[in-house]
């Protein structure tokens, strides 16, 4: 489950020294980039900003990937916000997701013990302490609880929110010199808020309560949570059989059965958004766990959003407004959905318009055909991720409503495993496109 | 009853009523008289269980070593777990016994632990029962193969020893939520100081230091010796035998 963790700073004066070099080396490039600003012809400066950001990140990837954990995480969900990450960063970051450091057998125990005030051998008839999955900021330890049953212990590492406040902070104190700090900080408070979310069970607990009575799809399985041996850092649930999605990959299971899984997931996520207004916006092939009869196990109910019905209305016309070549609603409703800023020089507002819909048109490509291909189409991802980059050029004149980039990064993690699958899912459904 | 757990009954009676004076009244003004009147003993009675208070602190504090010790055997699998969950865990131990007491070791734990002047022996005993756990969580790494032998093995004992000190006195300032600043200090130094014994950073030091002694040192005092024959010979010449 884990990585190496060898070279990984663990004092607070080893992280601390990998911070102030990182945080030395920033500041010195950006001395020299506002040194030779007032210097620079108007038509280099957007350049020359541009290639400022990119340096920076590199140094701070290669500074704060030391790092890892927490400090990692947060330079994952940056990269995710911000695509001023290098391609190669970017791979980089997605790769190293879950090296966070692990926690041994003895820390287990004393991590019982302060839930619960009892040696695990008191609480569960049986306790595996050796770990069987890692969990984002913890891990997961498989157990038998008093009355027989299977049970799959969350875990996380003591004084974790601490670390990933004073992560944070150092990353504020790293960023600021950025041109785009502004944009950042905002940013990182709403990484703030989901990070310390991810780390409250008994929030996770009731949500995963939630998704469990109201979801109903029968070849879904939300498992039900121990509430006895669960608390806001311990988290018990019932043991699911079966593999995570990447494992069952490597299984080179047949396409029908690609397909079906792929299927499902889209019925999952559309049930969640249209009929529940709460999404599961986190997906990633590890919280997928594929049983035998190729059921889906969903797991790791940590980052979970409600939107607003009135908000999801208004999406629910986008793949069909802009399959219908109706350019003008497209962009009466990503003004209603509060994407653009008011006041734009009317030039600049055609380009965001153009290039906004044409990010719409690519989307509703997937709906053009009755079933849309990802083997067949293989580069069609690439191609949204690069008009992604093209709005990202007009980010100061984009206000993007939180719930929109949250609908949109989960949709993307989506596709991202459709893609993976290399399945056909039938994206037309009877809420997103008339009868 | 049978005598033995009488006297354990009694011994231990004492033991908690000396914590809860000590808690109340201070470390100084806990005497002996008013332990054995609170543990309902006769004046003279106390003393058949305990010579003096530095004795009943140095029992409460290696009883409570023992217990930890022997509460680590009935872990799972304890025998499996590698020397740095072991050390871990039985730090861990001590700590969450001494939980129960905490305002008593925090007003007694110097007095014992870092001794001066003739209360010195008092810890003794507490230290040999620690060194002798510490042995044997460190021979079954060796035996293992998880850790090489290591030379000055007295002087680890030492360091681990001041460094369980050092860690009880840290956790005793500790104001975080459930102690985790203690935890994570502990997980982390602890990682630390395993990979300097698993990596043989101690013999390798003193493979370079014997290195350096015999190429440089040693080979200077062969350079002294010849030149001191030197000098008994010219002076033999010179004023005879």
């Amino acid at each position: 489950m884990s990585e190496p963790y060898d070279n990984l700073p663990m004092s607070n004066w080893q992280r601390g020294k990998v911070s102030g070099k990182t945080a030395a080396r920033l500041c010195g490039h950006a001395l020299k980039y506002w040194s030779r600003k007032p210097f620079r012809a108007d038509e280099r400066q957007i350049a020359s900003k541009e290639e400022f950001n990119r340096h920076s990140a590199q140094i701070l990837f290669k500074g704060l990937s030391l790092l890892r954990g927490t400090a990692l995480k947060i330079c994952q969900q940056l990269c995710f916000e911000f695509e001023f990450f290098p391609a190669a960063i970017r791979a980089e970051l997605e790769k190293s997701y879950n090296q966070v450091p692990p926690i041994n057998r003895a820390l287990v125990r004393k991590i019982l013990f302060n839930a619960f005030g009892a040696s695990p051998e008191h609480i569960f008839r049986h306790f595996d302490s050796k770990a069987f999955a890692a969990a984002s900021l913890g891990q997961v330890h498989v157990a038998e609880a008093q009355d027989g049953r299977q049970l799959a212990v969350k875990i996380q590492y003591p004084g974790i929110r601490q670390t990933i406040k004073n992560d944070l902070g150092l990353f504020r104190s790293f960023l600021r010199p950025l041109p785009d700090y502004p944009a950042i900080h905002k940013a990182l408070a709403e990484i703030e808020t989901v990070l310390i979310e991810e780390t409250d069970y008994v929030r996770e607990a009731e949500r995963m309560q939630f998704f469990g009575s109201h979801l109903r799809l029968p070849e879904i399985t939300v498992p039900a949570v121990d509430s006895r041996t669960s608390c806001e850092t311990v988290l018990s649930m019932h043991f699911i059989e079966g593999a995570t999605l990447n494992a069952w990959l490597k299984t080179n299971p047949s396409r029908q059965a690609r397909d079906t899984v792929a299927a499902l997931l889209n019925k999952l996520f559309l049930k969640s958004l249209y009929e529940l207004n709460v999404i599961h916006a986190d997906p990633n092939p590890g919280n997928f766990i594929i049983r035998k009869d190729l059921s889906v196990g969903l797991v790791d109910f940590g980052c979970v959003k409600r939107l607003k019905k009135s908000f999801i209305d208004d999406c629910r016309l986008l793949p069909y407004t802009a399959y219908q070549n109706d350019k003008d609603g497209y962009i009466r409703l990503l003004k209603k959905l509060n994407v653009f800023k008011k006041q734009v020089d009317p030039v600049l507002e055609t380009h965001i318009y153009d290039t906004a819909y044409r990010f719409g048109q690519w989307y509703a490509g997937f709906y053009r055909e009755d079933v849309f291909d990802y083997h067949a189409n293989k580069d069609y991802i690439q191609i949204g991720r690069d008009l992604t980059t093209e709005i990202y050029q007009f980010r100061r004149h984009i206000d993007l409503n939180p719930d929109f980039i949250f609908l949109d990064r989960t949709r993307y993690g989506l596709m991202r495993i459709f893609e993976q699958l290399g399945a056909r899912v039938r994206f037309r459904n009877r809420w997103e496109w008339p009868v | 009853m049978p005598t033995n757990a009488k006297t354990k009954q009694i011994r231990d009676r004492i033991l908690k009523v000396f914590a809860d004076r000590v808690v109340e009244k201070g470390l100084k003004a806990t005497t002996m008289r008013s332990v054995a009147h609170a543990a309902e003993l006769g004046r003279a009675e106390i003393y058949r269980y305990f010579p003096t208070r530095t004795a009943i602190l140095s029992a409460y504090y290696h009883d409570h070593m023992v217990t930890c010790i022997d509460n680590l055997k009935r872990v799972d699998e304890f025998n499996a777990y590698s020397l740095q969950e072991k050390l871990q865990l039985f730090i861990e131990s001590c700590l969450e016994a001494f939980l129960a007491d905490r305002e008593f070791v925090d007003r007694s734990f110097g007095a014992v632990f870092f001794p001066c002047g003739f209360n010195g022996h008092s810890v003794q005993a507490i230290r040999e029962v620690f060194e002798q756990f510490v042995d044997t969580v460190f021979q079954a790494a060796i035996a293992t193969g998880e850790m090489p032998p290591q030379v000055y093995q007295g002087v680890i004992y030492r360091f681990f020893w001041d460094y369980y000190r050092a860690v009880v006195v840290y956790w005793l300032r500790d104001t975080s939520e459930q102690f985790q600043n203690t935890t994570v200090l502990l997980d982390k130094s602890l990682e630390l100081f395993c990979t300097v014994l698993q990596a043989g950073l101690v013999n390798k030091s003193h493979d370079l230091g014997v290195h350096l002694i015999k190429t440089h040192l040693l080979k200077s005092f062969g350079f002294m010796q010849a030149t001191m024959a030197g000098i008994g010979s010219i002076k033999r010449n010179l004023f005879g035998e």
